[in-house]
């Protein structure tokens, strides 16, 4: 009975739509934020001391367009899949690039939200809230139904 | 007829699983082109080839400050003729520190800065450190003792996690 509820609960179209623009919202604020300031980002990335130093710089400039691309596909409901996706696949990386400073004892900013050195310093709830966004992320890959998109709004004007 | 829903099911997911690729890959293609643009046009975009070697990184951000390198600070801990400055806030202090170091938040000055002064003027070499690269309280604190009439302070290289990374002794606890 439970399991029948919970399996009716989550391919519902609003909670994918929901999952959608919380998930997009973040992508697009946390895009904005590093492309204004990308010194500052490298320099976080730099802090990690995981990346090898000629990948950087390429790293601090694409990164933050994927994620306003990411962000403006999952808002608008446009390749939903693949922004979901590549949301999902970035979430893995960053819980992993987390959890590897804490295991080191690192005491650096995350540079995710803000790319200020003296921003809070990362601890394990940073991964635990980036697992919980990969979690929506696949669910919008497995459960979207395109409702609010403009994936179904082209869809039904070519027919 | 339950077999064949499953089949049609899996069928469904591998489609939408490469879809999601295809338009993955797109995605990534479309922000690394926007990303090239953007950063060739903007005043102040980043060199696709920048400069992250600890002593140029510590150099381009310490100004007038005098920066000391990890090799060159090991070898002070070990001949004892260091006087280790931990410029990060009591929690993450408390949570690990170099062995010896003591912890001087540099808004807290008057609670240690006769400690500082009377060891530095004995001899010791003053070293200040806080997290890594990028992080403003070491400066911040070497310009205050400096102020105050501390005479030789120098700021450590990547601070504190590199120390960490290289294994040399760490303290927990106050």
């Amino acid at each position: 009975m439970m399991r029948t509820r919970i399996m009716a609960w989550c391919p519902s179209p609003f909670i994918s739509c929901l999952f959608r623009w919380l998930l997009g919202a973040l992508f697009l604020y946390a895009g904005v934020v590093k492309a204004a300031d990308p010194h500052g980002f490298a320099l976080a990335l730099y802090n990690y001391h995981l990346l090898p130093g000629w990948m950087i710089n390429p790293v601090a400039i694409i990164l933050p367009s994927v994620e306003l691309v990411v962000g403006a596909s999952l808002l608008a409901g446009i390749w939903t899949r693949g922004g979901a996706l590549l949301a999902s696949v970035l979430l893995v990386i960053f819980a992993l690039a987390l959890g590897i400073s804490l295991i080191r004892g690192f005491d650096i900013a995350c540079g995710c939200f803000s790319t200020s050195s003296g921003a809070e310093s990362i601890t394990w709830l940073y991964v635990v809230r980036d697992i919980i966004l990969f979690v929506m992320g696949v669910h919008i890959i497995l459960f979207d139904h395109r409702t609010a998109s403009l994936d179904l709004l082209l869809r039904t004007k070519s027919r | 007829m339950e077999l064949r829903v499953k089949v049609l099911d899996f069928k469904t997911s591998i489609l939408r699983l490469s879809q999601a690729i295809r338009q993955g890959v797109f995605l990534v293609c479309l922000g690394a082109l926007l990303a090239a643009g953007f950063n060739g046009i903007r005043p102040g975009g980043l060199p696709w080839i920048g400069q992250w070697s600890p002593s140029s990184v510590t150099a381009s951000y310490l100004q007038d400050l005098q920066g000391i390198s990890l090799a060159e600070a090991w070898y002070l801990y070990q001949e004892s003729k260091a006087l280790f400055l931990d410029a990060r806030d009591p929690v993450s202090f408390r949570q690990g520190h170099i062995t010896r170091a003591l912890n001087c938040p540099p808004g807290e000055t008057e609670t240690y800065l006769e400690e500082v002064l009377t060891l530095a003027r004995s001899g010791l070499e003053v070293i200040v450190y806080c997290e890594g690269v990028g992080c403003s309280l070491s400066p911040e604190l070497a310009r205050t003792l400096q102020r105050f009439g501390v005479p030789s302070v120098k700021i450590l290289e990547d601070g504190w996690s590199r120390w960490l990374e290289a294994g040399y002794p760490i303290g927990e606890g106050g």
